[in-house]
């Protein structure tokens, strides 16, 4: 089920009426029928999937209670590999398995032994990766004894499955999103009207911002060698405001969904095109599965702690893995990598941490310094996303060779640029918005609280208006397929 | 709790006020074929592709016979000769009088299937159109139409682009730059296009077998005018290509029908704005000829039986 969709619209406030209402605010009563919600908006794409899902769980809650009951540190270790072998273990087959046996077959034939094996038809389940990752840091909280390992299947089968973020996060850890599952929910006006506005300015995001952008990006990307130079570049700023409307979008759906039901969820986006500086710009992206690694792969590789050699290995890892986790490519291998060649240095001069706070905070502009840092951040980014956008490398390579070309000086042209105007000067308004609510969870979250009742109400009016009346039609959201 | 129910109740009402009253607003420049699902049951029909849609104008016939004819064509993907477009048709006709008239605007692509086996009547081209879709064509506004079919687009029921408009009577008016470059880039991009066609579009004698269905039903209620119409010389000799024998094809009909006008033999007196569709005033020239051939016709029958080819 599309969080833009019809289907939605109307699924939404049945969950949320029952909620409230029906199960008489019974806690077990409410996990249970957020365990059939989100079985049920999981099963509308392919209900056949959900047995993952199930099976997932029923091995993540064993292990967890097992552990509890284990000191024995080997056979501890043997249950914590058997939950990472089940999740890994799907995640490789469903995502990795055609590309590591095309591969092991193209570097086979390139030594002259041709090997013949069939590639499957798989169909990757939606939302994978999130689900796999947010168990997974359970059982190694649970291993780690950070957390305590629930005896409550029910609960632990709703945070598994929990509906709003679970096809596209945020990926949430077990020691914040496990424990309101056991408190009583209490419904917050202030709270829930949050949450309405956070699902609106996620909406306007994903189906103003990111759907209309991609017409264009899809356009110029699919027939990349007819367009020129300067058009090539257009496509490639479109699909970063794409890929940053959609995913951010979606996040802030998820967070608000969770709101109207009493949760409160990881943020996922810190407004990261206003970054200045790469590492900035990983702590404002994408930000639970960034931290995932940080604290599940990066640390206990050593981090940053030995020699310079350890933390060039141990960065390359960290931002290969982040790509190759995104997708069975090599261009989310190579744009994962060549980020990391984009933060390496800083880590070597110990300059990584040196924007921590938002950029210009109480100012209305930023200095010149700052300006010019961020919009050298924002041009390697959007190079970046050239990688993450294209085919394969062999269409990245032909792309980025046709911008650095004379057609680099023409006028871009391209079917509908009229309209595409018109969403530039959406785009700008959009990052006007962006800039001004940049100290906020969420841009909008203040913008308009000081203003009177009715014109806050004809603010958000209005954003609704935008979304019907420039809105396309309903799109998957780009992170489904990871 | 009650006050964020009253609330958001509140909102949705006027959102859903504003987009209901933003929907109704919807008209001929919105969209290229949503009046023709909002306009009432009609009496005398010209039935065709976007050709027939630009080509063909009813205020013109109007002038000349003083008969409402309404322009029920839509384009080469929607309503190509099936079942789908027939079922439209009947939907679309008043069937209470029988004294209609019917100018069927027949081509080469109108009776062929861009789909491996030209027969397989659920591949044809027009299955997942607003032709097969609507059932409902005459309700205004047609809300089940905008929601489905306008979706993404609602932004031009406020902007109304001026490049397309159609009117009341069905006729869509498009109004290009005539000069000589613009129309040279059209002409090229749409020649490139019916190039590509020409390898896929297979002629298909269901479709035959089902514009004569159309012609049948339609001759319970008036009286059936088959028309080709011009097109530019280039996009003549695709279509020469695609079906060197079309006009033999439709000669073998004929005699159903009260006629046949080829016009495709004065392809140079008329002006196209992309070498398919006729330009404007060309458009009235054409239907002007067409009205004075009805006119001819009719006189004839009186003293003839029906099926006379005219070229």
């Amino acid at each position: 089920m599309l969080f833009n969709s019809i289907d939605f619209a109307v699924f939404l406030p049945i969950v949320f009426a029952l909620y409230w209402f029906v199960t008489n605010k019974r806690l077990k009563l409410q996990n249970f029928l957020l365990v059939i919600a989100s079985y049920t908006f999981y099963g509308w794409w392919d209900w056949r999937f959900l047995s993952l899902i199930i099976f997932s769980t029923l091995v993540d809650y064993s292990v967890g209670l097992a552990l509890k009951k284990q000191e024995n540190q080997t056979k501890r270790k043997i249950l914590l590999w058997t939950s990472i072998l089940v999740n890994l273990g799907f995640l490789g087959f469903f995502k990795y398995y055609n590309f590591f046996l095309d591969n092991f077959i193209t570097a086979f034939s390139f030594f002259g032994t041709e090997i013949k094996a069939n590639s499957l038809y798989i169909i990757l389940p939606v939302g994978i990766s999130f689900y796999t990752f947010q168990t997974l840091s359970y059982t190694i909280d649970v291993y780690k004894r950070k957390l305590e390992p629930t005896k409550d299947l029910i609960a632990f089968a709703a945070f598994v499955s929990f509906f709003p973020q679970l096809v596209a996060g945020p990926i949430e850890r077990a020691t914040n999103l496990l424990p309101q599952f056991y408190k009583k929910r209490k419904f917050i006006y202030s709270q829930a009207t949050d949450g309405m506005k956070q699902i609106l300015w996620g909406l306007f995001k994903k189906i103003v911002i990111a759907d209309n952008a991609a017409e264009y990006a899809n356009m110029i990307f699919n027939d990349s060698s007819d367009y020129s130079g300067s058009t090539l570049v257009l496509g490639a700023l479109f699909f970063t405001f794409q890929i940053y409307g959609d995913f951010s979008g979606y996040s802030d759906i998820a967070i608000g969904t969770s709101r109207l039901f009493g949760f409160n969820l990881k943020r996922n986006f810190a407004f990261p095109y206003f970054s200045r500086d790469i590492a900035e710009f990983w702590r404002r992206w994408h930000i639970s599965l960034s931290t995932w690694f940080r604290d599940y792969l990066y640390i206990p590789l050593g981090g940053s702690r030995g020699g310079i050699w350890m933390k060039i290995r141990n960065t390359f890892i960290i931002f290969i893995v982040s790509g190759f986790w995104h997708g069975a490519n090599w261009t989310f291998i190579v744009w994962g990598a060549l980020n990391a060649i984009y933060f390496i240095p800083l880590l070597l001069t110990n300059n990584n941490r040196n924007n921590l706070d938002i950029v210009a905070r109480g100012k209305y502009l930023p200095s010149f310094k700052e300006l010019i840092s961020m919009l050298l951040t924002f041009g390697l980014t959007v190079f970046a996303w050239i990688f993450f956008r294209a085919e394969n490398m062999e269409h990245a390579f032909s792309y980025i060779s046709q911008i650095v070309s004379l057609s680099l000086f023409e006028m871009p042209y391209f079917l509908g640029i009229r309209k595409a105007a018109m969403i530039v000067g959406f785009i700008i308004l959009f990052l006007l918005i962006e800039w001004i609510g940049r100290e906020q969870q969420y841009a909008i979250k203040t913008l308009v609280s000081k203003w009177k009742k009715p014109f806050q109400w004809v603010f958000y009016y209005l954003i609704v208006m935008l979304i019907f009346l420039y809105g396309t039609t309903s799109k998957e959201f780009i992170y489904f397929q990871f | 709790m009650k006050r964020f129910i009253r609330h958001i109740i509140l909102f949705s009402s006027i959102v859903l006020a504003s987009i209901y009253f933003i929907l109704s607003q919807a008209d001929g420049y919105s969209d290229p074929f949503y009046l023709k699902f909002t306009t009432p049951q009609q009496k005398s029909l010209i039935i065709g592709t976007s050709k027939a849609a630009q080509g063909i104008i009813p205020s013109v016939i109007a002038e000349n016979f003083d008969i409402p004819v309404y322009n029920y064509s839509f384009s080469i993907n929607s309503s190509p000769f099936g079942p789908k477009y027939l079922e439209s048709i009947k939907h679309k006709l008043s069937q209470k009088k029988r004294d209609g008239v019917f100018i069927l605007n027949v081509d080469c692509w109108s009776i062929a299937s861009r789909c491996t086996e030209p027969n397989d009547i659920l591949s044809f081209r027009e299955n997942n159109t607003c032709i097969a879709e609507m059932e409902t064509v005459d309700k205004n506004p047609n809300l089940s139409y905008l929601l489905k079919y306008m979706s993404g687009n609602y932004y031009k029921i406020l902007h109304k682009p001026a490049v397309a408009l159609l009117h009341d009577d069905g006729w869509l008016e498009v109004s290009l730059s005539m000069d000589s470059i613009s129309v040279a880039r059209r002409t090229k991009s749409t020649l490139l296009n019916y190039k590509n066609k020409q390898s896929i579009y297979k002629y298909s004698s269901l479709r035959v077998d089902y514009l004569v269905k159309t012609i049948d039903f339609l001759n319970e209620f008036g009286d059936v005018y088959l028309v080709r119409l011009p097109v530019s010389p280039k996009l003549m000799a695709i279509e020469n290509d695609v079906m060197p024998d079309f006009n033999n094809t439709i000669n073998q009909i004929v005699n159903k029908t009260s006629g046949y006008l080829d016009l495709t033999t004065t392809n140079d007196l008329y002006k196209y704005t992309d070498g398919v569709h006729l330009q404007k005033e060309s458009g009235k020239k054409v239907t002007e000829e067409i009205s004075k051939w009805i006119r001819n016709v009719e006189a004839q029958q009186k003293g003839t039986k029906k099926g006379t080819t005219v070229k």
